[in-house]
Formats: C-alpha cells, structure tokens, sequence
C-alpha cells in the first residue's frame, strides 16, 4: 500500500517567485504517475519535494497517512533513480546495490540474496564485480533502477531516467520498466519531458506548465480531449495543428471559417459540439486545432462520409516525409507550417497541391483569450 | 576501351613488395627527418634550460662534498676533486640536526592531516550544504588569503605567549591547522562533484559524515594528494614563526637548526650547504612522489573531464 497525496503544495524560490504553485494531486497504489511538461515546468521541482531533497514552501505531503513535509529524505521510504544514474563510481556494482541496505544494517546473508535477486530479475548478475565506470549507459541504468528497487520501497520516483540513453536502448527499456511496474506492484512517479515514454508508460499523465498543473488524465484521454491549448498541442508527435479561425452561425448551422468569414474554407459542427461552439463563441474568434491523423484527402473524405460537412482546402504540399507505415506532408497556412499524416501510398509529392479535409468529429475549438478547449467540459461528462 | 585494358594491366604486379616499401620509405624520409630534427632541437633546448636552472642546486649538491679548502680557490671547482662526507658529519655534529629533521616531520606531518580534515570538512559544507550566508561566509574565509602572515604574527606570538603555550609542538602545530587555500581547493573539486551522488546517498540514508568519509574522500584522492604535498612542502618550510615561538633545541624545526650552523665563530660554507642539501630531501622527493598528484589536483576542474 502506497498513497502519496499532495495538496495544495507549492514551491517558492524567491519571494513571489513560484517554482510550482498549488499542486493537487492524489497518487492511488500502484499507479505509475508521470510528470510531463516542458523544461523548467515545475515537475523535476515536485518529484524532488516529494523525495525530500527540496523543502516545501506551502501545502501538505502525505505518505500512506502520515504528514511528511518535515521527513527526512531516508524516513520517507522513497526511492530514486536519477537522469545521470548516480552510482557510487568507488563501489562494485554489488556494493552499489548493497549500500541502502548496508546503511539500514540488514543481515549480511539478507543482503546477498536480495542483490542476486534483484542482480537477476535486472539481467546484470555477471556485472556484479565491475566497477560503474566499466558499465555501458544501459547497464548503467539497471545498476541505478537495481539499487532502487532492492530496497522495497513504497514508491519509485525517477527523473528523467532515460534521458542519457541512445533511441533504441530508450525503447528497450521503456517496455522493460513497464514490465518491471506490473513485476514489483509499486507506486511510480516518473518525470519525463519525452512524450512517448509519457504516453507509453502512464497509467495518468499530469501535464504542468509553469510550475502549473495543466491537466491530470489517463494517456488516451489526455489524447483525445486536451484541457486547453498548451496540452493539446504539447501532447501528441506531429504536434497538432492550429488555425486562427471564426465560429458562425449560417441557415440555421453552426460553422467555423478558418481564418475569417471570407476565406470560403469551413467545417460545419453537428451535435453538442456545435451546441457549445454556439453558447461559448458564436461568432467570436478561436483557434481550431485539428490532429495531423485526422486530416484526409478528398476520397478518404468522401469514403469518411463527411467531405460534405466540410469544405476542403487547397494546399502546396512544402514538404513530404516518408516514415515507412505513414507519410507527412507539411503545408503552410496562416504563415505557420502543419502537418498531415498520410497512409503511406498517398503519392502526393513536394509542390503539388492537394486538397485536404478536416474531421468536424475530432477538431477542437480553444477560446482566443483563455485558450481552453471548448468541447473539453461536455466531453469528460459524457 | 583499348586504353582502360593496358592501364589495368599493365602496373599490376610490375613493382615487389620490398620495393614497394622502399619507395614508401623515400617518400615519408623527408617528413620523418623534418619531425626527428624539430623533436631533438626541441630535447636538446630543454636539456639546456633545465641544466642551467638546475645548475645552483647541483652546484650545492657538489660543493656538500667539498673538503672546504677546495672551495676557497681561485680556480672554479665545479666538481669536488677530492669528495667527502666530513662535511654532513660535521653538520651533525654541530647541530641536533636529526632532533630538528623530525620535529620538522611532526610538525609538517600534523598541519597536513589537519588541514586535511578540516579543509575537506569545510570545503564539504560550502558546496553540498544549503544555509544562510553561505556565500558571505565563503569570501570571509577566502578573504583571509588576502590577510598577509606577518600582519598578523605579533599579535598571535602574544596570544600563545599569554597562554603559556611558547616552545611546546601545539603552538608550532595549532595555528595552521586550517587553511583557506585549502578550503577553496577542495570546494573547486567538490563543485565537479555530480550533486545527485550526494542526493542519492541521502535518500539511501547515508548521513553527511558518513558520506565524507565512503564516498567523497574515495573519489577525491587526487585532491588529498594535491594538497597534502602542498601543505607538507609550506609547512616544512615555515620559517619565521617556529623561529618566534621554538627557543630550545628540543623544538626547533629544521629550517631554523639550518640556520644555527651559520654561527660567526666557526663558519664553514661547505657544512652548511651538506645541511641545507640534506633538508631539502624530503621536500624534493615529496615532490617528485607527489607531482603528477599536485598538478592533477590543482588544475582539476579547470577543464570538464
């Protein structure tokens, strides 16, 4: 059993300048929380509150019940792994990962069954006489992650643990500490600023932005409906796209012209989207964001059934990107380049233009001014 | 067509192995001398500079075995034409010289382990440690390098004077037991020092004592190494103090002993160069056992690696 609550905490570097403000946050069991957002967001600030290493300046911290804003870092019974693995570079790997245990006078036998074990689970028995300075970035790593979890503690919290890796080793061990979460039944708080590994590894994802907590969400959900703008186009590679555009009312439909009524170039919304496109921005400006996967061409759109509901627009492709299973192609509109993600025969090539199709089901709408999503309320409700 | 079939066949084998190494030999033979020439010019210049900087001690070292008549010629005598030993026999005679050697040892012995410790304890405290004023504090200490000994020299001899501590190892030992050159030079290795080795530890439960003493100190040796050379050579050397504070012979450190053979009745130049040759041993091999150390250390964190 492991709940780590946060409330209201916050983190003050200098009078009234805040690191982090008014984080709320309740961490179930078992989750593996991941702390996303650009560099300098807050969220390397909150793990390491959390952890002890950095004093809370407001707000609670509970462990399991207890209140731990005045815990020493060693009596929260956290671990953590760090982004440059923190290995004693004097010790063995075996000494590395004895050393928590050594501190806390475990019996020697104890500790050498609970190395092995924790040696074998991580697949680096062989390297126990090496020194960290013989190990590679990746074995590395499992030293780090080792002497984290052979303490059993109540919960894990890595920083940015992957970050020093190559792309392919990344990948390899993202689906092993995925592994590895549901094999040890811990809490894990991760910190990351890739949103693959946020989108992978998470059971819910907190988005934060200037020390801010933007949005707390499963992955597919934060996906799927972005609280606001700077989530939306955050979360999700290519990011998504965004156009200045108009919402309208027209014989009775509601409709948003991107860019302004005379470009001739709308999406006409059915349903409670269009409802709420009415009551919160009729006739007012926002920005459309649309994800580059649901933009189509004119067959596609045809195909869809909805090349009526909204009125293509033509583009010169800038680019095109052929990944193998997709292909991108880059347009310019509004003085600012987009992405289309295409099934790989698309044969559009650089220069030809090509007209495109928005999904009205999967654009969202975000205020001009508060920059939140429109449709994010009703969506969750329903 | 005709002309790419006789080139392709026509140099192939036509040319021998050996021959082939000796035209390769020709061609690098003008490079190879250029490079051999520039690093022998190069060794032969150091060679020469660093005779001619070296030539006063070893000029020292051969006058220590002079008989003393050889010395006051009128013809140089670089070499001793006769050599002896009566000179460093004498020395001993003369002066308690190995009673000094080791209360010279002692002394030096003690301040370096000292500074040691409470350099490296200080040095801990201004880069890991977060408190109030610790940037104030820091140039406090690092203003007192700016505070030269002698300024200060009368006021200390009354200090220990009035407590009672005159001619004893303590006062020669206590008032250098710390040194803010040595404080900065274990902060500037400490700042190289990954921070979150330090946050790991603790999190592992490893207290700050502890800490300096499984992990920091191990991964420090160069710096120990640095400094303690440096401080053993100053301390070795310290004149002016154990001169106001030492009175008997039973304290006096070697450098000052070094000076009581120079006494107007029986001076004799080549007995005292024997002494000074023979203190200065220490220091040098210290030195020599100790640069590679001294160098690392002083430069680490100069540049990232």
């Amino acid at each position: 059993m492991s709940e780590i609550i946060l409330r209201n905490v916050c983190k003050e570097f200098e009078k009234g300048s805040f690191a982090v403000k008014d984080f709320n946050l309740d961490i179930r069991d078992r989750e593996f929380i991941i702390f996303v957002g650009p560099s300098g967001c807050g969220k390397s600030t909150t793990l390491r509150m959390i952890a002890g290493l950095e004093d809370i300046s407001d707000g609670e911290l509970w462990i399991d019940g207890e209140l731990c804003n005045y815990y020493e870092p060693k009596d929260r019974g956290l671990s953590m792994v760090f982004q440059n693995y923190a290995l004693y570079p004097n010790m063995t790997v075996y000494g590395n990962l004895a050393y928590a245990l050594k501190i806390r006078k475990v019996p020697k036998k104890d500790i050498d069954e609970r190395v092995h074990k924790v040696a074998r689970t991580l697949e680096i028995e062989h390297l126990l006489d090496r020194k960290p300075a013989a190990l590679s970035g990746g074995q590395k790593q499992r030293v780090a992650i080792g002497s984290a979890i052979i303490r059993k503690p109540k919960a894990f919290l890595m920083d940015e643990p992957l970050s020093n890796l190559d792309a392919k080793l990344r990948a390899q061990m993202r689906i092993e500490l995925a592994k590895l979460h549901k094999e040890l039944e811990t809490t894990i708080i991760y910190v990351t600023h890739d949103q693959t590994e946020a989108m992978t590894l998470g059971t819910r994802i907190v988005v934060m932005k200037d020390g801010i907590v933007q949005q707390v969400e499963a992955p597919i959900e934060l996906y799927n409906n972005p609280a606001n703008l700077f989530v939306a186009g955050f979360i999700g590679s290519p990011a998504m796209n965004f156009f200045q555009a108009e919402v309208a009312e027209e014989a009775g439909e509601i409709v948003v012209y991107i860019g302004d009524r005379n470009s001739g170039r709308k999406v006409k919304l059915n349903g409670y989207r269009a409802e709420m496109a009415k009551l919160k921005a009729l006739n007012r400006k926002v920005t459309l964001g649309i994800r580059p996967e649901d933009i189509y061409t004119e067959e596609e759109a045809a195909e869809k059934g909805f090349e009526n509901a909204t009125e293509g627009m033509t583009e010169i492709i800038t680019a095109r990107e052929l990944l193998g299973a997709e292909v991108f192609l880059y347009f310019d509109e509004q003085g600012r380049s987009h992405t289309a993600r295409m099934k790989p025969e698309n044969k559009t090539r650089t220069g030809e233009a090509v007209r495109l199709y928005f999904d009205p089901e999967r654009i969202h709408l975000f205020d001009s001014d508060t920059e939140e999503n429109l449709f994010y309320a009703e969506e969750v409700r329903s | 067509m005709s002309q790419t079939d006789t080139m392709a066949v026509s140099p192939r084998n036509t040319i021998s192995r050996e021959e082939l190494l000796a035209l390769k030999k020709r061609m690098n033979a003008k490079a190879l001398t250029r490079r051999r020439l520039r690093t022998g010019g190069l060794l032969a210049g150091n060679v020469v500079m660093a005779f001619v900087i070296l030539l006063p001690l070893l000029y020292a070292v051969s006058i220590a075995f002079m008989p003393s008549g050889e010395l006051f010629t009128t013809e140089l005598n670089i070499l001793p034409q006769h050599p002896t030993l009566q000179n460093f026999a004498d020395a001993f005679t003369n002066v308690p010289l190995l009673r000094f050697i080791l209360n010279s040892f002692i002394m030096a012995g003690c301040i370096t382990v000292g500074q040691i410790i409470t350099c490296s304890l200080a040095a801990f405290a201004f880069s890991f440690l977060e408190f109030k004023g610790k940037g104030i504090l820091f140039m406090l200490v690092m203003a007192t390098m700016m505070v030269p000994g002698e300024a200060t020299i009368i006021s200390n001899y009354l200090t220990v004077g009035n407590l009672g501590m005159l001619d004893t190892y303590p006062v020669l030992i206590i008032p250098y037991l710390t040194s803010a050159m040595g404080i900065f030079l274990f902060r500037q290795f400490y700042m190289t020092f990954p921070k979150s080795l330090y946050e790991s530890a603790k999190l592992d439960g490893c207290g700050n004592l502890r800490f300096i003493v499984k992990i920091l100190l191990p991964l420090t040796k160069s710096a120990i190494g640095a400094m303690a050379v440096y401080t053993f050579i100053n301390a070795w050397n310290m004149y002016m103090w154990p001169l106001l504070v030492t009175g008997s012979n039973d304290m006096r450190t070697v450098q000052i002993g070094i000076s009581m053979l120079n006494s107007v009745d029986s001076q004799s130049i080549t007995m005292m160069i024997a002494g000074v040759v023979m203190i200065i041993i220490p220091s040098i091999s210290i030195f020599i056992v100790g640069q590679k150390q001294l160098i690392r250390g002083m430069f680490s964190g100069a540049v990232k690696g």
